[in-house]
């Protein structure tokens, strides 16, 4: 992943548009219905209730942590706790409905990514290899879900592998479930802008896989800018 | 170089994008990055628990305030402008205030007082009231002289100086009684400075309350005593027993010349009282120098005073 630029966004607006529910993006699977869960969930949590908070944070804490990783690598889970810290915080002030939460939460978390890129700068640290982090495996999983757990790695690692704004638009659209309006908030950007650094990222991507080779070797001159 | 891109149409890539099953290589993968997450992506739900714990004290009656927050805001700015109100209402009663007090004080001020009566030897009389006062602060004040008593005593006795030095001065007929009734020529005091208190230049005595009328020329004399230190020159008219309240000579009173009539005041064994009934009950016999002193001033009818003050100035020469 490149260098972070310093696109500070507004993390405590709530973002009014996003798209409609991502129906693969829910922990379970079963898109139906999942958005008036959230919904509630949403509601529940900014009334105080704890189990609402829960399952906001059971539907968007994979999405985050992926996202951060591919932002800042190892510090992905310190970004989200931070991250979590600020959405219980604020969240009773925070207005919107799910889609708008979900952007908040993504402009929050690569608010706080930003701040551990800066640090970094400032602070050399040694570069995570991808390949090292697709190949760990936590130490509760099986060993079915550690092969899921590596192609979801191994996904993240390549969409990692883009630019900056393509892999970001990338992320955010299809692993947060944002829509193009609502990366361009978090983003900074235009929405036309967006949506031209996500066709990239995914015809990058799709190079990627034709060629059969890992996205390194790409960068390292076989494929120019596109 | 030219860049060798696989065939991916903007439709097809929005169909991925948004999650929409399409026959595309790319589809595996997207769906990779978007499978539900693991147990170890999950590993910080217990840390977010305490963390929304720790906030919801906090966050929740900021949510139950949340629509009267204006409203505290607006308390807020409301409590700030009482207090600079306040503040603004202070300030101009303090300097009104400041104002009114200065300028009102050197017209009723000591300070104003103490330069009008400093010329007025020259250019003006003393006070007629001057003359009453001294037994009236005798009476009741201790310490502390009116201010129409008190410039006289100071520089209007500084201004007569040798005429008070001189024993003719505090003679019988330079009394109060006789300067101010008759005209009586006195060797200190211009006659002249007399004559416009006498036309009304000064308010009469008798229209200021709680003293007795006194004639303007019973002044200087009377009030001789109050300021001058050395009684042997300055208080002739009057023994120091009784002039001075805060002496502790009157408490006798059997020992100075107005010992006879204080009789009846040493039984009650207080100095002010024994004023009081020496003018009462003592009826002018006794040699009270109050009585004595304010008698021909307030009452020049009263006969028997004036003697007793020229007996007193006697005394003291």
């Amino acid at each position: 992943m490149h260098a972070v630029a310093a696109d500070v966004v507004g993390a405590d607006v709530a973002l009014p548009h996003a798209r409609a529910p991502q129906p693969a993006a829910g922990a379970d699977g079963s898109p139906s219905g999942r958005h008036g869960d959230l919904t509630d969930a949403l509601a529940a949590a900014r009334a105080g209730d704890e189990s609402g908070f829960v399952t906001l944070y059971r539907d968007l804490q994979p999405r985050l942590l992926r996202y951060a990783t591919a932002l800042v690598g190892n510090d992905a889970e310190d970004v989200t706790a931070e991250t979590w810290l600020q959405i219980a915080r604020d969240l009773p002030r925070f207005t919107g409905d799910v889609d708008g939460f979900r952007g908040w939460a993504s402009a929050i978390c690569r608010n706080r990514a930003m701040d551990v890129a800066r640090s970094r700068s400032r602070r050399p640290v040694t570069p995570t290899d991808i390949d090292v982090l697709a190949e760990r495996a936590g130490p509760d999983d099986a060993a079915g879900s550690a092969l899921e757990a590596m192609s979801t790695r191994e996904a993240i690692a390549l969409i990692s592998e883009l630019p900056q704004d393509q892999a970001e638009a990338v992320l955010l659209r299809t692993v947060v479930g944002l829509d193009a309006p609502s990366v361009a908030m978090v983003l900074g950007k235009r929405p036309g802008a967006v949506r031209v650094a996500a066709h990239r990222g995914l015809r990058r991507l799709a190079r990627m896989l034709d060629d059969g080779q890992s996205p390194r070797r790409l960068d390292d001159g076989r494929v120019s800018r596109g | 170089m030219p860049e060798t891109t696989p065939l991916l149409p903007p439709d097809v890539a929005e169909l991925l994008l948004d999650g929409e099953p399409v026959a595309h290589p790319l589809a595996p993968l997207l769906a990779a990055a978007r499978r539900p997450g693991t147990a170890r992506e999950l590993a910080g739900e217990a840390a977010a628990r305490r963390a929304f714990a720790d906030a919801s004290p906090i966050a929740t009656p900021v949510a139950l305030h949340d629509p009267t927050r204006p409203g505290r805001h607006r308390r807020a700015r409301l409590r700030t402008m009482v207090t600079a109100k306040l503040v603004g209402v202070a300030a101009l009663t303090l300097t009104a205030g400041g104002v009114a007090v200065a300028a009102t004080g050197p017209s009723g001020g000591w300070a104003g007082d103490d330069d009008a009566y400093a010329a007025a030897p020259a250019d003006a009389p003393p006070s007629p009231q001057a003359a009453g006062r001294p037994p009236a602060a005798g009476h009741g004040g201790p310490t502390v002289p009116d201010a129409a008593c008190r410039p006289v005593t100071g520089a209007a006795i500084a201004e007569l100086g040798p005429g008070c030095a001189d024993p003719s001065v505090g003679d019988d007929h330079d009394g109060p009684g006789d300067a101010g009734d008759d005209g009586v020529d006195s060797p200190g005091i211009d006659l002249r400075a007399w004559t416009p208190e006498r036309a009304g230049g000064v308010p009469p005595a008798a229209a200021r309350p709680g003293t007795p009328g006194t004639p303007p020329s019973t002044a200087p004399p009377a009030t001789r005593p109050p300021s001058t230190p050395p009684p042997s020159t300055t208080a002739p008219p009057t023994p120091p027993t009784s002039t001075d309240p805060s002496a502790p000579t009157p408490r006798s009173g059997s020992g100075t010349s107005g010992g006879h009539g204080n009789g009846n005041g040493n039984g009650n064994g207080k100095s002010k009282p024994e004023g009081a009934q020496s003018s009462t009950g003592g009826a002018g016999a006794t040699s009270d120098n109050r009585t004595t002193s304010s008698r021909p001033a307030g009452a020049p009818h009263n006969a028997p005073a004036a003697p007793a003050t020229g007996q007193q100035a006697q005394h003291s020469s």
